[in-house]
């Protein structure tokens, strides 16, 4: 159940919108909505002439946090008027990680939310998923900038024999707990490391166990992506949720140059669910 | 919410106390049950003599292990006979592959697995099955110990909390799963600097655990010289926590370090079934 949801400014421009989709969220699941301004403290550096002096990392402490503190409080006079129970909050970051350091913050949430990568932003926003999906021990939602979330009642599972997979829709069914799963198979590979001879029905007879309504579809991508594949079904099929396993745990982080994870990530227009 | 089960058939001599606690979890929350016996063979290996073993004596294994598995398999069905359907027993025929690691993908179908305390003459067995199924299956692994449990529902739950990814995980999966009403977080020889615990160890993870309507507690306790796992069993005990919840081998370190460190420690004496998550 959703109890606890949090949020990450990143300082992009797309945090006010992604923070309105979150904040309904919260107030579809009666949750309180976290949000985490980073104060990136500078540490002491090694340098040829000694470490930096420290009245100057003192001053820049001190720009910092005025400026995390000023950031906070314009987004507790925007949150006072919701409807949402809110919590906003500075917590300090080593210098050139706040992604890392904010994903302690994210253990003590049941989800996180973050913005689609889009645009001059997209850097940032790929260094805040990676971090959260490897290291916070939690699922993260990604949110485009222009849905206007409900709540999440009809899952779409990106459905592969994979153990991201497996945490994903286990993940997404104790928040949420849906109606109705759509288990979609793309490109199925039958084998023993890969699908069994029925792709997906392993997956949809635990899922109908409790009492969802399940529907499996297999298709081939022929030459289109998978992540085209997906959007076209999930439009098809009116879901609000995408379920997916985020980056198998062959890959490299590095693979994140490419691959179906990013494509997912950059080209859909639901929210996406992913755990690690 | 609990609602399947899977118990992987390790052949190790523990299976029979373990499998009937996992059937009395299952009963005790209206799941169901998947028991599955592997039959693995050996694969055929090109060796400068040819391919080993030849086709025929390839073929008379995999009988013989196909044999074995049905005979335990066939055992198994009439001991929890009375328990169908919530009781299903199966084959997993895996020609390839070791046991362990193609069990742990079937366990991807469950919400849970439950393996023995490793211990004795089949303990690698038994650790080989729990490293396979903490890293690879996505699912959370109970191991229970194969002398009666204080109670096969959980509703007090002692968390030895490290704030790390793993812990975070086990200590959701636990509420997720089994709904507990109240929960001990205990934080042993805390770091308290603002990258470990914080200034208050335990405080952070407590908060979000009571919005989640669970009666919290928290307990900081220095070591003193026992390992953190004799502390952890101890508290246990005295508190009468009747689910330790853990983090299984952190991520930073080798999986070679399960020759030694808290995860495997827990293993010795335990008593008290662990739910553990990576």
């Amino acid at each position: 159940m959703l109890k606890d949801l949090f949020f990450p400014v990143t300082g992009a421009s797309t945090d006010d919108a992604t923070l309105a989709i979150a904040e309904q969220i919260a107030i579809a699941y009666r949750a309180r909505l976290i949000v985490s301004v980073p104060a990136a403290v500078p540490t002491a550096v090694a340098a040829p002439w000694g470490f930096a002096p420290g009245p100057v990392l003192a001053q820049v402490l001190e720009e910092v946090e005025r400026h995390a503190k000023r950031r906070a409080e314009e987004l507790r006079a925007r949150m006072a008027k919701s409807e949402a129970a809110w919590d906003v909050r500075v917590d300090r970051t080593r210098l050139f990680d706040p992604p890392e350091a904010l994903t302690l913050q994210a253990r003590y949430a049941d989800l996180s939310v973050i913005a689609q990568p889009r645009g001059k932003d997209a850097s940032a926003a790929h260094a805040y998923f990676e971090a959260f999906l490897f290291e916070s021990g939690r699922p993260v939602m990604v949110v485009p900038a222009d849905v206007a979330p409900r709540r999440f009642d009809k899952l779409l599972l990106a459905w592969k024999p994979t153990r991201e997979a497996a945490r994903a829709i286990h993940d997404a069914l104790a928040l949420f707990a849906p109606r109705e799963v759509e288990v979609l198979v793309v490109d199925a590979e039958i084998g023993d490391l890969a699908h069994g001879d029925e792709p997906g029905a392993d997956i949809a007879a635990h899922l109908a166990e409790r009492g969802l309504k399940v529907n499996v579809t297999r298709r081939s991508s022929g030459t289109a992506s998978v992540a085209t594949m997906v959007r076209l079904h999930a439009a098809e099929t009116g879901a609000d949720l995408l379920v997916a396993g985020g980056y198998g745990h062959a890959r490299l982080r590095e693979w994140v140059l490419g691959g179906a994870t990013r494509d997912l990530l950059e080209s859909l227009d639901l929210p996406v669910l992913f755990s690690h | 919410m609990l609602k399947d089960l899977f118990f992987p058939v390790t052949g190790a001599a523990t299976d029979d106390a373990a499998i009937e606690i996992a059937a009395s979890i299952a009963s005790a929350y209206d799941a169901r049950l998947v028991a599955t016996v592997p039959a693995p063979a050996y694969a055929p290996l090109a060796t400068p003599w040819g391919v080993t073993p030849d086709s025929v004596a390839l073929a008379e294994m995999l009988d013989l292990v196909e044999s074995d598995a049905r005979k335990r398999m066939e055992s198994l069905r009439a001991r929890f006979r009375d328990l169908e359907p919530a009781c299903e027993i199966r084959m997993d025929p895996d020609h390839f592959f070791a046991p362990a690691r193609s069990l742990a993908r079937q366990a991807r179908y469950a919400d849970v697995s439950v393996i023995a305390c490793p211990s004795g003459t089949d303990g690698e067995t038994a650790h080989a099955y729990f490293r396979a199924l903490l890293f690879e299956s996505g699912r959370p692994v109970l191991v229970v110990p194969t002398t009666p449990v204080p109670a096969t529902r959980f509703s007090k739950m002692l968390v030895a909390w490290k704030p790390t990814r793993e812990t975070t995980r086990a200590v959701h999966d636990a509420v997720a799963l089994f709904s507990p009403v109240s929960a001990e977080v205990m934080a042993i020889d805390p770091d308290i600097s603002v990258f470990e615990h914080g200034a208050e160890p335990g405080a952070d993870i407590a908060t979000h655990l009571a919005r989640h309507r669970i009666r919290t507690q928290v307990t900081t306790r220095a070591s003193g010289g026992a390992s953190i796992a004799q502390v952890l069993l101890a508290h246990a005990k005295e508190t009468r926590a009747d689910l330790i919840v853990a983090g299984g081998y952190g991520h930073a370190r080798l999986r070679e370090w399960i020759l030694g460190g808290a995860t495997r420690d827990l293993f010795e004496g335990l008593d008290v079934p662990v739910l553990f998550s990576h």
